[in-house]
């Protein structure tokens, strides 16, 4: 059986067997959404509907459940996180963000980059609650909805509260 | 057994929707996204709301009633009285390109305790700015006038300052009452 292994702050101590070590994952529809150290500018999804099988993407396994994985611009930084729901995540790097789409087919994920500059600038530095994100990037806090980003800490909070 | 090392410190973003509130552990701070208003959870306990701008002002405490969570204010939840409050508008250019002089002004507010109105007259943008004698609000009316012959408020430029002494819950505007002057 596949299990995902996750990595605690301290760098150790991983909760399961390994399979796919990774820093974070999400549900995102029917797949399960990881962000793999193997590569951490890219994320990799599960077989559809099976959060243990993991096939290598490309092959003719991983087409036929839907598997696969998709590798960003380095130039945005790491992929710090995913906040996935029912329809589609947002794949967060440190200084950009991504919308991943459900397309089916072979391409499966369609990744459209709408925010070049925000990010959030350290792992899972974020929270979702219903179709909001709130995320802290390097310049302060800010909020993800309807694919539009909100500073909502312009202003004094951002000054005197910069995140670190 | 793979691992490796991500960062050396995790510090967590987490939404709590009893509250509407997003809480950054980075810095303490607690963002409530019904109302867009900021605050910080800096004490050990975590259920206190302090202002982000005066870390010893509490706002508000978390009291666990149960099975509910609820968001008291701290003047209730402590039995304190409200402090001072002084609302200050921003300078407005009333007759556009001339000077003015205000009658009076009539806030806009749902604080029964205002204490006092002025205004504040300038006649460049640069000039330190000259506040008239504070009156209080005809009752009728709703208005507080600058009528009295030392207390007129001509200039170019005027901006109001209302001073609440027992606490309001809206300030939406202020209704100003003038003449307008020559440009010089």
């Amino acid at each position: 059986m596949t299990k995902i292994t996750y990595t605690t702050p301290a760098g150790s101590a991983a909760l399961n067997s390994v399979s796919i070590p990774s820093v974070g994952c999400a549900t995102v529809r029917d797949f399960v959404m990881l962000m793999p150290t193997s590569n951490r500018y890219s994320v990799r999804w599960s077989g559809i509907g099976d959060p243990t099988s993991f096939p290598t993407p490309g092959t003719s396994a991983a087409r036929t459940v839907q598997a696969g994985e998709q590798v960003f611009p380095s130039k945005f930084g790491l992929v710090t996180g995913i906040a996935g729901n029912d329809f589609f995540a947002y794949v967060f790097q440190e200084r950009a963000i991504s919308k991943a789409s459900y397309v089916a087919g072979d391409i499966v994920f369609s990744f459209d980059t709408f925010e070049e500059g925000r990010g959030c600038h350290k792992l899972n530095r974020f929270a979702r609650i219903d179709d909001k994100v709130f995320f802290e990037s390097e310049f302060g806090y800010h909020m993800v909805e309807n694919d539009a980003v909100v500073d909502i800490g312009l202003g004094f909070v951002d000054k005197s509260y910069t995140p670190t | 057994m793979a691992s490796v090392t991500i960062q050396q410190e995790q510090k967590n973003v987490v939404v709590n929707a009893a509250t509407n509130t997003v809480f950054f552990q980075d810095q303490a701070l607690c963002y409530n996204y019904k109302t867009g208003q900021w605050s910080r959870l800096s004490s050990a306990s975590g259920k206190r709301f302090f202002g982000v701008n005066n870390s010893a002002r509490l706002l508000g405490t978390i009291e666990n009633t149960g099975l509910s969570v609820m968001v008291q204010d701290s003047s209730t939840a402590l039995s304190a009285s409200a402090v001072t409050a002084t609302v200050v508008t921003g300078d407005f250019e009333l007759n556009p390109g001339g000077r003015a002089l205000v009658d009076g002004v009539r806030p806009l507010t749902d604080g029964a305790s205002l204490a006092s109105v002025r205004i504040g007259v300038k006649s460049l943008l640069s000039d330190t700015i000259n506040w008239s004698t504070g009156t209080s609000i005809n009752s009728r009316t709703g208005m507080s006038n600058f009528r009295a012959g030392d207390n007129v408020a001509e200039g170019r430029y005027h901006r109001s300052e209302f001073v609440f002494t027992g606490g309001f819950t809206t300030v939406s505007g202020a209704d100003f009452e003038f003449s307008a002057e020559g440009g010089v």
